[in-house]
């Protein structure tokens, strides 16, 4: 009888134990035998597998690893790295050529700005404003990378602080076109950015606001469109609170829903909310539960999605890095798993496929950073349908002595990566605009069968300069992705090689 | 050097002046000698002419328009006509007389045959200055009537296209007259025909000149 509850008992507790079916690794990333602290590390991946780790040196200098093929390679410094005064913040991105892009903070002074191509950095120049405290990044559809941060102003009442963004176009090597987007409050720092799939920013701070005698913190939602117009404004953290709502920041998941995390000094805990763009509806604002926190410095979270599925990782009361799983349907969080193995100060997190990559710092000095690797947590994404290949249109004219009409003839081939991948493709859709309209002009103009690899665009006006597109969509009704031609001739118009297009190699300061 | 008359530069101006030439040249044969001059005596039996001349020739077709020419790709289309004329007085006579010219090609894309079909209709009169035993030249003019038709054969989006055209023609040669009843005949034939177009043509121009040079040889019944 004893032998039976004992079973039942074992049972019923192996049934409530959520699965754990990804694997947690940890790596220190920075020597045992430094001296002088080495401190937030930030980490990114591309689609080739490589990986930028770039963390502050014992020296004052961004340094930096580099893993490609199953190597780490490094320690060394960014070329042209100055020797800050002051660092926290940082931030890293990756586009679609696979190039990084990296932008860190000499606090309360400057920012700066690096990229990183084809296994080689350029050197670091000076991001021309005068920067406050912590910044974020996102990229654009068309690779524009989105630079969030604050900046201050002196006056005679004093400090001004506010929240610009700055875009950095593909070719460009500097960001440019900065934007006040704050509204009427001061001391407006602690900010980052997401992009939705319109190519929004969505740019959340710390909002400081002045009513009477009282400064009063909330955390405040702004979504600029891609001309940085202002379409929302929203004070996500409710009701005002006399403390620091810190370190907010955003993600969106595959669904294109958001979601803002952020800690709340007075209330020593860190609150998310929840936004479905779709029903424009937010959740009420809910704990992250990891226990009373320390006033200072914990504070550093990240939210994160993999795929549909929101993640936040942060540093909880006992200081390690933590892993927390958000479900929309309860508006609650749950504990997932514990990323490092001693106490932390920092911490940050990347998603590259199935993977969550967290690079932290160790608060006992001489602070060390360090690698979590939590593999196969996210499923594996989805398999991404690409365009067709070769498309080539060739101009004709058909006539007889009295009459003529023309017309372009369309023909591609299937995209090997398709086959590749084994992705049944329903059909082709056909798109045109006129080559001088934008993105936006793209209409499609009909639907094919699978296939049908040629397209007859009949009585085309003889003035007419159209470029063509032909997308390719999955059994599950997923569409390739509608890419801008690059081609001069109006009679052939191929497709673009999407794979990495070269910035300039030289930087002027 | 031997002077040549090139009838490809006979332009619209020289029909109405060749017109005057046509019309005076019957009154100088049959007018009364000028005074101050001997009167000849008349013969005094005449022989009759013919009344009726019924006959087919086969020529060459010159177009004008190096649109039409260059598209279908030949400058000149060899074709068979028939023709009939009646005397009235004066050794002039009624002319009438009828003909198809027919052109075709490929279209560029396709490749459908495209098929181009002019039926041309002249009405004039035709003076025969000297009557000779075996020669009669002859000079004429007068009116033409071209209908035009442009149809392509097989599935395409290219309508077929129909019109007409009227304008005026002069001619010259020499009737060879074989026997009582039959006679060969040279002839050349300068025309005028435009044709402005509702919709212009696909290379540009909106005006068809239909004009052009017809010359040939033919075989005419008598009677």
């Amino acid at each position: 009888m004893k032998r039976l509850v004992f079973l039942t008992v074992a049972l019923g507790l192996a049934l409530s134990l959520p699965a754990q079916d990804f694997d947690v690794t940890i790596r220190r990333m920075t020597s045992e035998n430094l001296t002088a602290n080495q401190k937030f590390p930030v980490i990114a991946e591309n689609e080739d597998g490589e990986r930028l780790y770039v963390y502050r040196g014992g020296d004052r200098k961004s340094h930096y690893f580099y893993y490609k093929d199953g190597n780490w390679t490094g320690p060394a410094v960014i070329p042209g790295s100055p020797t800050y005064d002051d660092f926290w913040f940082s931030d890293i991105v990756v586009d679609s050529t696979g190039t990084f892009h990296y932008v860190c903070e000499d606090a309360d002074s400057s920012l700066y700005y690096a990229y990183f191509q084809n296994g080689a950095w350029t050197a670091m120049r000076k991001v021309l404003i005068k920067h406050e405290a912590t910044l974020g990044l996102a990229v654009r559809s068309d690779d524009t990378i989105v630079l969030a941060s604050a900046f201050k102003t002196q006056s005679p009442k004093g400090v001004t602080k506010d929240v610009i963004i700055g875009l950095k176009p593909p070719l460009a090597t500097n960001f440019s076109s900065f934007v006040n987007i704050t509204r009427d409050h001061e001391s407006s720092t602690m900010v980052d950015v997401a992009v939705d799939s319109k190519d929004n920013a969505w740019v959340v701070y710390k909002g400081g606001f002045i009513s009477g005698n009282l400064e009063t913190m909330q955390t405040v939602l702004v979504v600029l469109d891609k001309a940085n117009k202002e379409v929302y404004w929203k004070n996500v953290s409710g009701e005002p609170y006399p403390a620091f709502c810190w370190y907010p920041n955003i993600a969106f998941n595959a669904e294109g829903k958001a979601l803002v995390s952020w800690m709340l000094s007075q209330k020593r805990n860190y609150y998310s909310r929840y936004y479905d763009p779709e029903t424009e509806k937010w959740a009420e604002v809910t704990e992250i539960t990891t226990g009373p926190l320390r006033p200072w410095p914990t504070m550093y979270n990240k939210v994160i999605a993999g795929g549909s599925d929101f993640y936040w990782v942060g540093v909880d009361a006992d200081r390690m890095v933590v892993l927390y799983k958000y479900d929309p349907e309860d508006n609650k969080w749950t504990f997932v798993a514990k990323l490092s193995s001693v106490a932390a100060n920092w911490c940050f997190a990347y998603v590259s496929g199935e993977n969550l990559l967290v690079s932290w710092d160790a608060i006992a000095q001489p602070t060390a950073c360090y690698l979590t690797t939590v593999s196969g947590i996210f499923p594996p994404p989805p398999i991404k349908v690409q365009s067709v290949s070769n498309l080539v249109v060739d101009r004709k004219f058909e006539r007889s002595f009295f009459s003529g009409y023309h017309f372009n003839v369309l023909t591609w081939e299937p995209n090997p990566l398709n086959i590749e991948e084994e992705i049944i493709i329903s059909a082709h859709r056909v798109y045109r605009k006129e080559r001088a309209a934008d993105a936006s002009q793209w209409a499609q103009i009909t639907v094919l069968g699978a296939d049908v690899y040629t397209f007859l665009d009949n009585n085309v006006p003889a003035d007419s300069d159209y470029v063509y597109a032909v997308t390719c969509v999955d059994s599950n009704g997923n569409e390739s992705p509608l890419e801008e031609p690059t081609g001069q001739a109006a009679e052939t118009t191929p497709l673009p090689n999407p794979k990495k297009p070269s910035l300039p190699s030289s930087v002027d300061e | 050097m031997k002077h040549q008359l090139d009838l490809t530069k006979l332009t619209r101006h020289a029909v109405p002046a060749f017109l005057i030439v046509l019309l005076a040249a019957p009154l100088l044969a049959v007018g009364g000698p000028a005074s101050g001059q001997e009167e000849t005596p008349a013969p005094e039996t005449k022989p009759s002419q013919p009344r009726f001349r019924l006959g087919a020739y086969f020529e060459g077709w010159q177009l004008n328009d190096k649109s039409l020419t260059s598209f279908f790709g030949h400058s000149q289309k060899n074709l068979g006509g028939i023709e009939a004329s009646i005397h009235t007085k004066f050794n002039v006579d009624v002319w009438v007389s009828y003909r198809k010219y027919a052109d075709e090609t490929m279209t560029p894309v396709y490749e459908n045959i495209d098929k181009f079909e002019m039926t041309a209709t002249s009405l004039g009169l035709i003076y025969r200055p000297i009557v000779w035993k075996m020669l009669e030249p002859f000079v004429g003019a007068g009116a033409e009537f071209y209908s035009y038709e442009e149809t392509i054969v097989g599935e395409t989006q290219l309508r077929p296209t129909t019109g007409s055209a009227s304008g005026l023609h002069a001619q010259f040669g020499v009737y060879i007259n074989a026997t009582k009843f039959l006679s060969g005949k040279i002839f050349v034939r300068l025309n005028s025909v435009k044709d402005k177009l509702e919709q212009a043509l696909p290379d540009g121009p909106s005006e068809l000149d239909l004009g052009g040079k017809e010359f040939g040889i033919g075989l005419t019944f008598r009677f």
